[in-house]
């Protein structure tokens, strides 16, 4: 080989091994998403609750430190922040990591009314635009079911003149599922949240019933407050769990709730960036099908 | 409905963290320096009238009566009404348990005994940062005039010295506070 071919094949193989860690990048797992069926708008499977998690008030340290966390939940391809006026100043703290962070794109904003009153339920609605720093809001809630029927014909007037873009209930614990199902087959609803963990399965009747009747379904407490991972966190992961991609317990438990094929996305809520990196983690990659979430529960339930 | 009822857990109406609460101390504190001196010297006074000078007692009711109110709206209303919406309403109970004592001036009929454990507990809730030996953190504790703890303590205490079925009026609202802010530093997660 003559010495000016040397440098020149040198020089291509420099530049490749420069270039390596894009080609890695570029493979790097994505965040799974699922599909409203409403709209066929594809959401990312891990959303953000902000139940206790972002109620920091005033407290300047805290508000800079949630920043943190919500700046890594986009950094992974983030989406639906789940919120509501009834968690304290949580909202407020939203609006100001949000405002820090430009509005970054990929935003899906829920929030909820929570009032017997249809009136304040509307000033909520003006609130929440305002707190949150948005013109419009993607996703509006009745909370726990107060009100409803009011709160319902609100929303889909806000729904006609555009100011929102979706409608939901929620319900949380297991509570009101018999007017869960009701409101799910009666009313035009886009979004039902409820709870629907490992430990807690009541929710799947209704789950299969949003399901077929095109509802996008949001599950809240994947953890159930945390008590459900502290609780199994010392215990081993099944040898098999590396062939579904789970590698930490937030892998088991995430992945099994959002391969759930009526589960649009789970929105765990958590105060440190380390943690918000685990739950990311647990929405990209391999997803079990139902022979796999089977054993996975059989799993669960030897613990 | 009724199942519904029984899955609410105490925890479940608790809802900021005990990050959370550290810091809104730690920020309260901050805010309001230097009147925690204020209401030290406040306490020294009050103190030194229940040992050694009983027939001014009743101007212990007027600083007690002072310390509900600075209370319920220093702390309730314009701090801790950050994280919890009902601090908003506390407010007007602690206003209400100002109003109790204050009155109790005016009361010709009211009497008072000293008894060693009941002045033991207020000099603990003036004095000893209590909550600084279970959390460690000085910047967080609070004493008698600004903090919820002391004052509903400390008053439950002056209650109990005095004779009468006048103290019936006065218990109630002590004690609810105490349960109410014992309920937040113990079930926040």
């Amino acid at each position: 080989m003559k010495r000016r071919d040397f440098i020149k094949y040198q020089s291509l193989l420099l530049s490749l091994a420069y270039f390596y860690p894009l080609g890695v990048n570029a493979k790097k797992l994505e965040l799974n998403k699922k599909i409203i069926p409403s709209s066929k708008e594809a959401i990312p499977v891990i959303g953000m609750g902000t139940w206790i998690s972002f109620n920091v008030g005033d407290n300047k340290k805290l508000r800079d430190q949630r920043t943190q966390v919500l700046k890594k939940f986009f950094e992974y391809g983030g989406g639906m922040i789940d919120s509501s006026p009834m968690y304290g100043s949580s909202e407020e703290v939203l609006g100001y990591a949000l405002k820090k962070l430009s509005y970054p794109k990929g935003l899906f904003s829920a929030t909820k009314i929570w009032t017997p009153s249809t009136e304040t339920g509307k000033e909520q609605f003006q609130d929440s635009l305002r707190l949150w720093g948005l013109k419009t809001l993607d996703l509006e809630q009745v909370h726990n079911l107060v009100n409803y029927e009011e709160h319902l014909e609100t929303l889909k007037k806000l729904k006609s003149e555009k100011r929102i873009r979706y409608i939901g209930i929620t319900t949380s614990h297991g509570r009101r599922h018999s007017e869960i199902k009701k409101l799910l087959k009666k009313e035009d609803l886009d979004f039902v949240q409820l709870t629907y963990n490992m430990q807690n399965t009541d929710a799947e009747p209704l789950i299969e019933l949003a399901q077929a009747n095109n509802i996008a379904v949001i599950a809240n407490r994947p953890y159930a407050g945390g008590g459900l991972i502290k609780s199994i966190q010392n215990k081993p992961l099944p040898k098999w769990s590396k062939e579904i991609g789970c590698k930490t317990w937030a892998d088991f438990l995430l992945k099994y709730i959002v391969s759930h094929p009526g589960v649009s996305c789970a929105i765990p809520a958590t105060t440190k960036v380390g943690h918000m990196q685990e739950n990311m983690k647990a929405g990209m990659g391999l997803l079990p099908n139902a022979k796999q979430r089977q054993q996975m529960m059989s799993y669960f339930k030897s613990l | 409905m009724i199942s519904d009822i029984f899955s609410y857990q105490i925890s479940d109406f608790i809802m900021y963290s005990k990050e959370a609460l550290g810091g809104l101390l730690s920020n309260y504190n901050d805010d309001i320096w230097p009147i925690q001196v204020f209401w030290v010297l406040i306490s020294i006074l009050i103190f030194y009238i229940l040992v050694f000078k009983t027939r001014l007692f009743k101007l212990v009711f007027v600083f007690f009566s002072a310390a509900w109110f600075y209370t319920g709206w220093f702390f309730y209303k314009e701090n801790f009404s950050s994280i919890n919406l009902a601090s908003n309403y506390a407010f007007y109970i602690c206003a209400l348990q100002g109003f109790l004592f204050l009155s109790l001036v005016f009361f010709k009929a009211v009497k008072f005994s000293k008894n060693f454990i009941s002045l033991s507990i207020i000099f603990l809730c003036m004095f000893v940062p209590v909550e600084w030996l279970f959390k460690g953190d000085i910047s967080e504790v609070t004493l008698f005039g600004w903090g919820p703890i002391p004052v509903s303590v400390a008053s439950m205490a002056l209650v109990s010295l005095i004779k009468g079925k006048v103290k019936l009026m006065l218990i109630a609202i002590p004690i609810l506070t105490m349960i109410f802010a014992l309920a937040s530093h113990l079930y926040a997660q």
